[in-house]
């Protein structure tokens, strides 16, 4: 089911969190919802689930408008931060709950609410656990049973509102496989919301940016880092983060804040930002700077130093060890450079 | 340099400081008795000494108030207070208050506290209105009752008319007394309740309520799948101590029923009633002190009870 | 998250509407059942006798009579009782504050020997009833000659198993680096106390403070053994003594007992919060 928000907007007392978005969910994608906190992603998740109600704009589920219809009637399966899971029902009974929340006559038999709950928890691997309590699960599984409640009822949309974020370092990294299997497997149209760009970028099929409630940026993960709409977008995907220099276009030459230049041929006269990614420099001759900070990290060391009066960094591969405080001069990969109007901060 | 010369007489002085397993600093001093001094004083002579002595008393043959003396050891004031029908009746009324005024007192409470956390407009006020009776006197407003329940004045009398039911001796009548005393119960007994029920419900997560909304469970289906079971833990804490106040029912009997036996042939008298009645009224110390051990041990027996219950039950604590 | 807000499109729910309604309702007329006798309270007390004993009933008074209330003081010296609880309701909340201090202060700063078999002993007293202590207490106190004294009255008061127990928690939460970097600058255990713990913990003590005023605002078992004089007569054993003299003159009853709980209304309403909010917390037992 394809999701559409019309001019969505949310606005608590004085403060608009989310302001007139338009966007389309694809169907039987999985779509993040990206951005700092308190840019508006989370209040738009609750707001699609009907749990917060919008203060403008349509919710379209396919060409059905639920703007005003009541959690329940939305058929979405809805999986919680912190799981929210029923401290006191066994695994089973959680998973099974919504199931027995439909009406009488369309309620499922005992044995049919067994097949589906063995179903959707073969699908998360907790077949094991059903028996159990939440308390006596670990982080991991109990996001499991989590998402696994979220999707008996066979929603036509799962949200799902930072749900790594109480997981420790290695549980995340498998849970966000396990989230990506879950749904490419479940086929369900799944909307995820983090604040973590690398997780958005492994796993989503397309990203939406948020900032101050506005939507900065939909786009594929590849597309949303390699060509960025704006420099917020830029600055915010990647890490290490791109470097912002403020420099000047002459006779397609910039030039950099201590005198400093590298040729663009093709850029127009005028003042720019320029943004340059870590993965943009490469061992040179043009551009000489002094080493600051050297960050080995293995396969290869991110070098900090100073350009005009703006720390840089760059990566660089870890074959000769660079050192702190030696000069060192850099080339740059152009394509991976992005030209920014020092105005607006769209990307030119 | 200088330690390798230092004499025995110019040791430093040993630190009083201890750490505790979780990390806390305390004092290994005798100043610690010193900050105790005065609790454990008044809590010896008032609490301690008293409890002691209510047990010997118990076991007096003789006790000569006046002088203040008691003698002898044995069992006849557990004889005696066992073959008093007065207790007996003690025992009935406050049998019945537990097993009838209390469980209505807890239903109507966790009903009320329910409703309550429901609302979002008006929430603090009906809180506060419903808290009132907790604050104020039994016995003044007990009077207020009193004149309600009035068999000719009473505005129950003619309400009850009014809807063409005959009105009855509510406070005179000895088949009636002990239903009046449950009613004034129930109502005086709320307000502690509900306070103590809206705090469990405040403790339950609302993620759960908004999940439970998500998976499409009706307001009726969430109150008996999640709120209840939930609330468990609260509501065996609830009943325990409402049992331990409603067996110790007393203020509410003096103020319906009055000073010296509670109502005509002490009709409403309840355990505590009884007790104090013995003491203040007829001075058989022994007596008072052989009843309040007979009801201590029931009250400990029906705690036990409880708890053993409530663990079965509660699954989720 | 959701916050209260004025902008949002409603979600139509015709039952729920319904099912609101009903709620309000259900708890109007509750309210209305807590709060009728004091009403009726207020009422009769400015009512003529005729009036109060009409049936059917006439609810208001023709006219506000303020001489009830005259009468009322010449009938039992109220003003002598309602000074006596306010001495007897200080006596007790300073001691009680300030043995529960004590009593905290030594159960969770100090290591000493016997420390876990008193502190036993103190949780054990909180199991015992009141009831069973009255006996020797009574006796206790006529032996010190102090029967009809305020001492009596509020001396067996003290000594609170529950209160230490409660404020020592309460002590104990408090973070260790605290004490540890007092201790390295040199504090004493004594200024530790009365600077940093006491203010620290100023809305719990706040709240045994506020709790145990109104409940020996509202003693009656226990001042009604050893009070037997207007001269240390309590509120709630002066009305007792009143209502005899009263007798059957409704208006003045209610008059006496509005006395007694206008007081506490008026507490009720200024410390709502604390009063609630301590309840709730497990720090008052009506008694």
């Amino acid at each position: 089911m394809e999701v559409t928000l019309k001019n969505l907007t949310k606005v608590f007392d004085d403060f608009t969190a989310v302001d007139h978005v338009n966007l389309t969910i694809p169907d039987g994608k999985l779509t993040g919802l990206l951005g700092p906190s308190g840019c508006g992603k989370s209040t738009t998740l609750y707001m699609i689930s009907g749990l917060l109600n919008a203060s403008e704009g349509q919710i379209m589920f396919g060409d059905r408008d639920v703007t005003t219809l009541p959690p329940d009637k939305r058929n979405i399966g809805l999986v919680f931060q912190n799981y929210a899971l029923y401290p006191h029902m066994t695994v089973f009974d959680n998973i099974a709950f919504p199931l027995g929340n439909k009406p009488r006559s369309e309620r499922p038999k005992k044995a049919q609410v067994k097949e589906a709950v063995e179903k959707v928890a073969e699908l998360v691997q907790i077949q094991d656990l059903l028996k159990r309590k939440p308390k006596e699960l670990s982080g991991g599984q109990q996001q499991r049973v989590a998402i696994a409640r979220a999707l008996v009822k066979k929603p036509d949309l799962l949200l799902l509102d930072e749900p790594l974020s109480n997981l420790d370092a290695r549980l995340r990294m498998e849970m966000r496989q396990e989230v990506r299997r879950i749904q490419l497997e479940s086929k369900v149209t799944t909307v995820f919301v983090t604040h973590d760009q690398e997780e958005a970028m492994s796993i989503t099929d397309s990203i939406v940016l948020m900032r101050n409630g506005v939507v900065q940026q939909v786009a594929g993960a590849h597309e949303m880092y390699m060509s960025p709409s704006n420099e917020f977008v830029a600055s915010f995907m990647g890490n290490p983060p791109i470097t912002i220099f403020d420099v000047e276009v002459k006779d397609g030459v910039v030039y950099f804040a201590d005198g400093q230049t590298y040729e663009f041929p093709d850029r127009a006269d005028g003042k720019y930002r320029l943004g340059i990614r870590p993965e943009a420099w490469k061992k040179g001759t043009k551009l000489g700077s002094r080493i600051e900070h050297v960050d080995l990290r293995g396969q290869d060391q991110v070098i900090t130093f100073t350009l005009g009066n703006t720390t840089a960094k760059a990566v660089i591969d870890a074959e000769s060890e660079a050192m702190i405080g030696e000069e060192m001069s850099f080339d740059l990969r152009r394509g991976r450079c992005c030209f920014f109007d020092p105005e607006t901060g769209v990307r030119l | 340099m200088m330690s390798k010369f230092r004499s025995r007489k110019e040791r430093q002085p040993k630190s009083r400081l201890v750490t505790t397993a979780d990390g806390r600093l305390l004092n290994r001093s005798a100043a610690g008795y010193l900050y105790l001094l005065l609790p454990v004083a008044f809590l010896a002579v008032f609490l301690l000494y008293p409890t002691i002595m209510a047990f010997r008393m118990a076991f007096y043959e003789k006790y000569v108030f006046i002088r203040q003396l008691g003698s002898g050891f044995g069992l006849s004031a557990f004889k005696y207070v066992l073959h008093d029908k007065t207790f007996w009746l003690a025992a009935k009324n406050t049998a019945i208050l537990i097993l009838v005024a209390l469980p209505i007192t807890v239903i109507l409470s966790l009903g009320c506290a329910l409703l309550i956390n429901s609302i979002k407009k008006l929430r603090g006020l009906f809180q506060s209105v419903y808290f009132l009776p907790y604050v104020t006197s039994t016995i003044a407003i007990g009077t207020a009752f009193k004149w309600l329940f009035h068999s000719e004045y009473g505005y129950l009398t003619w309400f009850l008319n009014l809807l063409g039911i005959e009105s009855k001796a509510w406070l005179t009548d000895s088949n009636l007394v002990i239903w009046t005393l449950a009613v004034f119960c129930i109502w005086n007994g709320l307000a502690y309740k509900i306070i103590l029920f809206l705090a469990g419900l405040q403790k339950i997560d609302t993620e759960v309520y908004k999940a439970a909304k998500m998976d499409g469970a009706s307001s009726f289906r969430t109150l008996r799948k999640i709120t209840l079971p939930l609330l468990t833990p609260t509501t065996w804490m609830v009943s325990i101590m409402s049992l331990i106040y409603t067996a110790k029912t007393y203020g509410e009997v003096y103020s319906l029923f009055g000073g010296g036996s509670a109502g005509v042939g002490n009709n409403a008298i309840t355990m505590v009633y009884y007790i104090y009645y013995q003491f203040k009224e007829r001075k058989m110390v022994n007596y008072a002190a052989a009843a309040a051990i007979l009801f201590l041990a029931v009250i400990l027996l029906l705690t036990a009870i409880q708890r053993i219950v409530s663990k079965k039950f509660t699954h989720y604590v | 998250m959701a916050k209260a807000n004025s902008h949002e499109i409603r979600v139509k729910d015709g039952r729920l509407v319904a099912l609101n309604v009903l709620k309000y309702a259900i708890l109007t007329l509750g309210a209305f059942i807590m709060m009728f006798p004091f009403l009726w309270m207020v009422l009769t007390s400015f009512k003529s006798l005729d009036e109060a004993i009409a049936i059917p009933p006439k609810w208001f008074p023709s006219l506000l009579r303020w001489e009830n209330y005259q009468h009322v003081w010449t009938l039992a010296p109220f003003s002598r009782y309602i000074i006596n609880t306010v001495i007897c309701c200080v006596l007790h909340v300073a001691g009680t504050v300030l043995l529960s201090i004590f009593g905290a202060y030594g159960f969770s700063m100090y290591e000493f020997r016997g420390k876990k078999i008193l502190f036993a002993i103190f949780l054990a007293t909180m199991m015992v009833p009141g009831e069973l202590l009255i006996i020797q207490n009574y006796i206790t106190i006529s032996k010190l000659h102090l029967i009809d004294t305020f001492a009596a009255v509020v001396l067996p008061t003290f000594a609170s198993g529950f209160y230490i127990y409660m404020l020592r928690e309460h002590f104990m939460q408090m973070p260790p680096a605290l004490y540890k970097s007092a201790k390295m600058d040199g504090t004493s255990n004594r200024r530790f106390l009365w600077k940093i713990m006491v203010p620290m913990n100023k809305n719990v003590i706040a709240t045994i403070a506020i709790l145990s005023f109104v409940s020996q605002w509202n003693a009656f078992l226990w001042p009604n053994l050893v009070t037997q004089t207007s001269k240390t007569q309590q509120i709630s054993t002066g009305l007792i003594a009143f209502q005899s003299a009263a007798s059957s003159n409704v208006q003045y009853l209610m008059a006496g007992s509005c006395i007694m709980l206008v007081p506490m209304v008026l507490f009720y309403i200024i410390f709502r919060k604390q009063i609630l909010e301590g309840v709730a917390g497990g720090t008052g037992i009506k008694g």
